[in-house]
């Protein structure tokens, strides 16, 4: 039998796509042990550096504890606690005066990682209240990976491999520009099942990073040349007839207009153009052309954050066509989850007609510029750290009449609130968690702290307040998450079922997805050629483009500012997560300031020593880093991982795809991040 | 039976799991690690950054022990050197005597604390923390048997330092299959 103050949880870092479990101990209303989860069916009890960590989110003495609102002027510092009616009221009067007086847009309500980390918050009960109210929804995922899901959606092929398949099936895993050691420690031992029985590891990355060290092979193109190694490594695949051409074109639409289009580029001038040799292209060539299971791990969106990402990842989908891996078992794409939620229950039947600002950077962007928000719920994010461009952002933030912060921690978003509200914990709710297969419980543990309160239960009581009365119609949340569970994904699925499974339950998903090459496109074919692409005026076949603000296309800029800023990411941050985890002592022990890779040739020609104190710079902002020197870094790139806001003091708005196709596609709208040049000083200690 | 750490350089990526880990299961200090990770960067045209994650290495000489005035530093028989905080007078000769920095100074305190090798674990039949949190299997435990072949000092891939004896072996090992999940806790119906 169970121990009564046992409790099964996943960690309340948002990874991707699979939560390490965690088993928790609880005594008197207290967390007194918090260990992996040894029966968990991926993780098996082991937990990175922020899992093992995240006993000291729960403790910490710096949670917020009751709803607040300034005392003072922004930003001053000063708060008075409030009764929750009293916050409520006030953020339904200005929400109904804006409803009332026609302008329900300008209601706006971003969520990000600290609330979809439950995820029927992020599928179901935060859109169901956007829609049930009138008001624009902004999801939190839109900087991580909406051009990613874009090319996805265009090319109509979303992956969705187990990592756990890739583990035991793959002959040969290729991290195309990610990082997973970095950023989801939980996926190295399938990486590393690869490797053990022979297979071929690669890592594509300007960078030597963590998962370079366990790669069998490390390619270093260019940054932002994917488009040109994928289509020269298609190219040579093409020429050198390792392509079955007459199952590509069986499978997909366009593959005569994608096979022209590519074999019109001279692999050797798709190699000068990557910085690579051509025998690199032909090496991965062969590795992709070689008939065995290949995966290609593309589980996060970095290659999104560049201005030509929609085309990075199109064009390397194609190539992952081309060599035969689609719908294979251990091959194809690792990505994302597979499993829904009760579709039904957002309620998007009920949202207004009067269209909503698009989820788009570029949109969010100019409805802030042109002050068409008043009110601004913030519900387990934060803008002044995540959102590119700070100080403009900054400057927007302030005309917006009303801003509402709801997190555990005061972070750099609300300080500069007029109102806070207390999250509960992850160990405080009852919730849901899936990955691309499998679906587990977050246990509730323990009692909210203080006056804290999960999202639901104010969103309900702010809806009533705007005459909704059947937001939650409930009797509790596990009657809640019942109904979420009423999906094909999740059938047989329940509270109390998978209360008994601290393994984690199987989903009704594909074992291996798109084994019958039936594609998520008009045609329900794969998109070589995307019509749609071209009717939405994009490219309709992978193709490259230099960004704005780059090395190429911006010599005035690259005179004044040589160096390349590259957002990398690192084991001790999950994005800006309780304040940049200054609030959660290992962490901030681990990595108490922000800290820039210098290659030791960029320190030395600027007196820049490791160590020293310094200052990265552009004309969008200022920010103070401590640097370290080290081989990592390709000369002329600096990097600085995601967590800090002082990366995006610097990164520009540009953002490449335009509202208009958000509105029709639902995704894309990536600011990006990878795309800013900037100057590196040494200042004073 | 002695007792130490098996580390992988082939497989740590430099994660910092088992730091964190040790804090977590021994409750140590803010800015107080038993274990640490140092990180190697690659050499020109290398493309391989070498991460070494360290702890005190149980060495069969134990400098630290010697050193200690107090007899705070002792050595169990299964080869684990045990700090003993009630005995400890705080006087940091064992810091001064080991090779490889494993002794820390809790200031709060006014003593030293070290890594026990999670011996309250191994008594109940668990690996430390740290082992138990890699996820590459990059950190094992190292049991050597006395008188056992391959036991002694000169054991294989065992670092070689005389006076000392620490008990890390260095080495790539057959590659360590993902341990399953444990069973249940309970019976299914």
């Amino acid at each position: 039998m169970r121990l009564p103050n046992v409790h099964y949880s996943v960690c309340p870092h948002n990874c991707w796509p699979v939560n390490c479990g965690l088993r928790v101990e609880v005594e008197d209303g207290r967390l007194c042990a918090l260990a992996g989860n040894p029966h968990h069916d991926f993780s098996r009890g082991r937990l990175c550096v922020k899992g093992q960590a995240s006993g000291e989110i729960q403790r910490s003495p710096h949670r917020l504890t009751r709803p607040m609102k300034r005392a003072g002027a922004r930003g001053a510092g000063a708060w008075e606690p409030i009764t929750w009616d009293e916050a409520l009221d006030t953020i339904a009067a200005r929400m109904r005066a804006n409803r009332d007086g026609g302008r329900p847009q300008a209601n706006a309500v971003y969520h990000s990682h600290g609330n979809i980390v439950q995820r029927v918050n992020w599928k179901v009960l935060t859109p169901r209240f956007a829609n049930l109210v009138g008001a624009t929804l902004w999801d939190g995922n839109f900087p991580c990976w909406y051009d990613v899901g874009l090319a996805q959606a265009l090319t109509g092929y979303w992956g969705l491999h187990d990592p756990v398949e890739t583990g035991a099936h793959a002959a040969a895993l290729v991290n195309w520009a990610q990082d997973p050691a970095a950023s989801q420690a939980n996926m190295v031992p399938y990486l590393l099942q690869v490797r053990d029985r022979g297979g071929e590891v690669v890592t594509i990355d300007p960078r030597v990073t963590q998962t370079a060290a366990l790669s069998t092979w490390h390619l270093r193109p260019r940054l932002g040349s994917d488009v040109w190694l994928a289509n020269g490594v298609a190219a040579v695949m093409l020429r050198e007839g390792l392509v079955d051409e007459a199952a590509m074109a069986r499978m997909g639409d366009g593959f005569e207009a994608y096979r022209a289009h590519v074999l019109a580029l001279e692999p050797r001038l798709a190699a000068r153009e990557c910085e690579l040799d051509l025998k690199d292209l032909e090496r991965l060539a062969a590795l992709y052309g070689q008939g065995s299971p290949l995966c290609t791990n593309l589980t996060r969106g970095a290659l999104g954050k560049h201005w030509n990402g929609v085309q990075m990842v199109r064009a390397v989908l194609c190539l992952v066509a081309l060599g035969g891996h689609i719908g294979v078992r251990g091959g194809g794409v690792v990505w994302g989850e597979a499993v829904d939620w009760n579709p039904s229950l957002q309620a998007q039947d009920r949202a207004p007609a009067t269209p909503a600002h698009p989820n788009n950077f570029n949109a969010i962007d100019a409805a802030l510029d042109s002050g068409a928000i008043d009110t601004l719920l913030v519900v387990g994010g934060n803008p002044l750290s995540q959102w590119p461009n700070l100080n403009r952002l900054r400057a927007q933030l302030a005309r917006v009449p009303l801003v509402v912060v709801n997190d555990l921690f005061l972070n750099h978003t609300a300080r500069q609130a007029d109102l806070v509200l207390p999250a509960t914990s992850w160990l405080e709710e009852l919730g849901l968690r899936a990955s691309n297969s499998r679906i587990y419980l977050m246990d509730q543990a323990l009692p909210p702290l203080g006056e804290s309160r999960e999202a639901s239960w104010w969103m309900d009581r702010l809806a009533r307040r705007l005459g909704v009365e059947d937001y939650f119609p409930w009797p509790d949340k596990e009657a809640c998450l019942d109904a979420c569970l009423a999906s094909a994904a999740c059938a047989g699925a329940s509270v109390a079922e998978l209360r008994r499974r601290p393994e984690g339950m199987p989903a009704h998903v594909a074992g291996v997805p798109y084994a019958d090459h039936r594609f998520q496109t008009p045609t329900g074919r794969f998109a070589f050629f995307s019509a749609q692409a071209e009717t939405l005026g994009l490219p309709p076949l992978p193709t490259p483009e230099e960004a704005p603000e780059g090395a190429r296309r911006s010599p005035g800029l690259l005179a004044r500012f040589p160096l390349q800023l590259v957002s990398e990411r690192r084991n001790t941050h999950f994005h800006s997560f309780h304040d940049s985890h200054r609030l959660v002592p290992t962490l901030r022990s681990l990595e108490p300031e922000p800290l820039l890779h210098v290659h030791p040739r960029d320190g030395a020609a600027r007196g820049v020593a490791d160590g020293d104190l310094a200052e990265l710079f552009n004309d969008r902002g200022t920010a103070r880093v401590r640097v370290e020197w080290t081989t990592e870094m390709a000369a002329g790139q600096v990097g600085l991982n995601d967590g800090w806001p002082e990366l995006n003091l610097l990164t520009s708005s540009l953002c490449p795809v335009a509202p208009a196709v958000t509105a029709v596609m639902g995704l894309g709208g990536q600011p990006a991040y990878q795309n800013a040049l900037v100057q590196l000083r040494k200042v004073a200690p | 039976m002695r007792l130490g750490f098996s580390f992988d350089p082939d497989r740590c990526f430099g994660c910092l799991g088992c730091v964190a880990a040790c804090a977590n299961a021994n409750g140590t200090p803010e800015d107080l690690f038993w274990r640490r990770v140092h990180k190697l960067p690659p050499e020109p045209g290398s493309s391989r950054t070498v991460y070494l994650s360290m702890a005190c290495n149980h060495c069969d000489a134990a400098p630290c022990a010697q050193a200690c005035p107090a007899g705070a530093l002792t050595k169990r028989p299964d080869g684990v050197v045990q700090h003993h905080p009630e005995a400890c007078i705080g006087c940091r000769c064992c810091q001064m005597a080991c090779p490889y920095e494993a002794p820390q100074w809790d200031a709060a305190r006014g003593v030293i604390s070290k890594c026990g090798l999670c011996h309250d674990r191994l008594d109940q039949g668990r690996e430390p923390a740290c082992v138990e949190t890699c996820f590459a299997g990059a950190l094992r435990l190292l049991r050597l048997e006395d008188g056992a072949a391959g036991g002694g000092t000169e054991a294989a891939g065992l670092i070689h330092l005389p006076e000392a004896g620490p008990m890390l072996r260095i080495a790539s090992g057959p590659p360590g299959a993902f341990p399953p999940a444990l069973p249940l806790p309970w019976e299914r119906p």
